[in-house]
């Protein structure tokens, strides 16, 4: 990609930091155009001949991920789990929103290209919102899993690669380094009840101060007022316990809640349903940093543990294995966060969610 | 770009120091110094160029190289790299000495004399005050006003663009609290290549964001030799200000003067400043009758029957007397004011918004 390319006058720049200063810099400051003193594309980062310094890992990508297409547009990557077929990828890819029936379904006709070999024939078998992770299964045989990484340690500074775009049958690396502290990503969780909570003052429960539309509350019947005193059979008296709850469930999923109306204890089961269903249509401002970041993941943040790396890859890049000089997968890419900053689970992560989703499919 | 060997370059005076200092930093900071410890006062060196930097591009055994001297250097480099804090953003900067001098950049520190607030890696705030900016290139400095022996890194001596060690290719890496300080994650790592040079600009393609302004750019040895100054829209462009810009203004900077007229920081205009409340004649001061709530008042908690009592130290009873105090304040300038309120007195600091 040349976008290096400058005109007479030189580019716009957005200023980095401090919000309310930079905003008048976006449209004032020009840098001065560069001479000749600029390397060429293919010595850069993302250029042609530092990417071939990475044929070896190149090949691993190749041979053992898979790319997942629909409509021959690909729309994310996987790691392969198993010799006949069972694919580990992120979830949330694999659906589509129709923002008119506000519902999310699966992606229909998905195809998986796997080194030049084409499989049409794509289930999903399980998956988890808690870790936006799915496995999907192809009729395969004699495939090469992919090779976990020993240590769950990554020390910051290690190159890691993951896969570029992409032709049918020729794989691009994308390359970059760990970057920061593995860490658990706070944000919104994925699925909610579509209540506002406040804890009563004498902590005798929680009260509903609001009930969202659309919500799993509102057709349970829940009003604002009622005192939440039961939660999928534990008292709660802290707006952490619920939270903590509903961490772990998965959207669909029922909770039994037991709450106080009118001096009397009702007793009412409330569907979870994923967030962005209920919060459809809601416009969410969009930060300085989103702005100049261009498209993200959409779902970027609450990840139990995430490793954080500076490989900018695109939202349709995610769910491949991210792997080391070594070739061994280190994690699973999952978000790109912003234009600094992508996120990927661990292995160690990773495999042990592979394990409890496995545990759930039906033999 | 011409050619210049290391052995070529004058030595600058703040580099001599800095080796003396380096050295008792080995001693008191150990922990720090770790990968160091075998340098002496007596062996210090000039860091070797490291040899993949003239190679057009690497091989598979320099990649290894490469994340070696990265994996090497990137502690003494982050430990030494800081959160800046002042008003309600955030920007990050660099200490170049022992006792607490501060890189950044001009838009972060946006002006001279102003109390901030730094940032260690650990989550240990220090006071501090902005000194000097350059405005016109994105230069600025800030000292730790605490006492104390803090972390700091090297600076690339090189006084001009054709003297400075970094040449077009060399492999680069940025750290940044990108989007503000987080703990948890601490500042962020990135690696590129000095892709482009200009009089006052360098390019490299470390990817930045909104938080790393006035970051560090590192030389593979872990020497300073750029702060983050901005980026373009596409995730390659990133521009920042080479280290040799600071040489040039030093002196000035270290004193306290703004110097230049932008854009990357306006001088303060006297009179500019905005409270955001109405005002009338009360018993004992001035009775706040209305409060903006986005304007300095608001956001410092002033509320409606509010008693005016005192501005800047001094009793107040008419208004004229507060106008005198803003016709020599300037947006940004801090206001203290006593206010009475349910019987008690509160001292408030106000942060002057812009009229």
């Amino acid at each position: 990609m040349n976008t290096h390319k400058l005109t007479k006058k030189g580019i716009k720049n957005s200023g980095l930091g401090m919000g309310i200063l930079c905003l008048g810099l976006v449209s004032c400051v020009q840098i001065p155009a560069f001479g000749q003193s600029s390397l060429p594309g293919e010595r850069r980062m993302n250029g042609k001949g530092v990417e071939a310094a990475f044929e070896a890992q190149r090949m691993v990508l190749q041979q053992n991920s898979a790319a997942i297409y629909k409509n021959r547009k690909p729309i994310g990557y996987g790691v392969i789990m198993s010799a006949d077929g069972y694919i580990l990828t992120k979830r949330s890819e694999l659906f589509q929103f129709d923002a008119k029936t506000k519902k999310s379904t699966l992606k229909q006709d998905l195809k998986v290209i796997i080194d030049t070999e084409r499989y049409s024939k794509v289930t999903l078998l399980a998956s988890d919102i808690e870790w936006d992770l799915a496995i999907i299964k192809i009729e395969a045989e004699n495939l090469s899993p992919a090779q976990w990484a020993d240590s769950p340690e990554i020390e910051q500074g290690t190159w890691v690669v993951t896969n570029g775009s992409t032709s049918k049958s020729r794989r691009r690396v994308n390359i970059g380094i760990i970057s920061a502290n593995a860490r658990e990503i706070e944000g919104d969780l994925p699925v909610m009840l579509g209540v506002a909570l406040k804890e009563t003052d004498d902590e005798s429960g929680i009260e509903i101060m609001k009930v969202s539309k659309d919500s799993g509350a509102e057709v349970a019947g829940i009003l604002k007022g009622d005192i939440l005193k039961k939660f999928d059979g534990v008292d709660v008296t802290k707006r952490e316990q619920i939270i903590d709850i509903i961490r772990e469930k998965q959207p669909g999923d029922f909770v039994e809640v037991e709450f106080l109306r009118e001096g009397k204890m009702l007793k009412q089961k409330m569907e979870l349903r994923p967030r962005k269903e209920i919060q459809a249509g809601a416009t969410i401002p969009q930060s300085r940093n989103d702005q100049m970041s261009g498209k993200t993941s959409e779902r970027r943040n609450s990840f139990p543990m995430a490793l954080q790396h500076d490989i900018d890859q695109a939202p349709r890049q995610m769910g491949g294995p991210l792997i080391n000089l070594a070739g061994k997968t280190v994690g699973i890419n999952i978000a790109r966060a912003n234009r600094a900053e992508s996120f990927a689970i661990p292995a160690k992560e990773a495999q042990q969610i592979y394990k409890e989703m496995l545990s759930t499919i039906p033999q | 770009m011409q050619k210049h060997s290391r052995k070529n370059i004058p030595q600058s005076p703040y580099r001599t120091l800095r080796r003396v200092i380096a050295c008792s930093l080995g001693i008191t900071l150990a922990s720090i110094a770790a990968a160091q410890q075998t340098v002496t006062a007596a062996t210090i060196a000039e860091p070797e160029r490291p040899y993949f930097n003239d190679k057009k591009v690497p091989d598979a055994k320099d990649l290894k190289a490469i994340q070696k001297l990265l994996q090497l250097n990137k502690n003494k480099a982050r430990a030494a790299t800081v959160c800046i804090q002042l008003g309600e953003g955030s920007g990050s900067g660099v200490i170049v000495s022992e006792d607490g001098l501060v890189l950044t950049a001009a838009h972060v520190s946006a002006g001279v004399n102003k109390e901030v607030t730094v940032v260690m890696e650990d989550g240990k705030k220090l006071k501090a005050l902005t000194l000097g900016l350059h405005s016109e290139t994105d230069a600025a400095m800030i000292q730790i006003t605490e006492k104390g022996s803090y972390p700091f890194v090297d600076i690339d001596p090189g006084k001009e663009q054709n003297t400075v060690s970094t040449k077009l290719g060399d492999w680069v890496f940025a750290l940044g609290h990108s989007g503000g300080f987080d703990k948890e994650r601490g500042s962020g790592l990135r690696l590129g290549r000095l892709v482009r040079i200009a009089d006052t600009t360098v390019q490299t393609d470390c990817t930045l964001i909104g938080g790393d302004s006035g970051g560090p750019l590192f030389d593979m040895n872990g020497v300073l030799v750029g702060i983050h100054s901005r980026v373009g829209k596409v995730t390659e462009e990133n521009m920042h200000v080479p280290v040799h810009v600071f040489h040039t203004h030093w002196d000035a900077m270290k004193k306290g003067d703004f110097i230049g007229q932008g854009p990357f920081a306006k001088k303060p205009v006297k009179g500019s400043g905005f409270i955001g409340i109405a005002l009338e004649k009360a018993e004992n001061g001035l009775k706040v009758t209305d409060v903006d709530e986005d304007s300095a008042a608001g956001k410092a908690g002033v509320k409606i029957g509010d008693i005016l009592t005192k501005v800047e130290g001094k009793s107040i009873t008419e208004k004229k007397e507060l106008i005198a105090v803003m016709k020599v304040k300037a947006a940004g300038d801090d206001i203290n004011i006593t206010v009475l309120r349910e019987g008690k007195s509160r001292e408030l600091k106000l942060n002057l918004g812009a009229r």
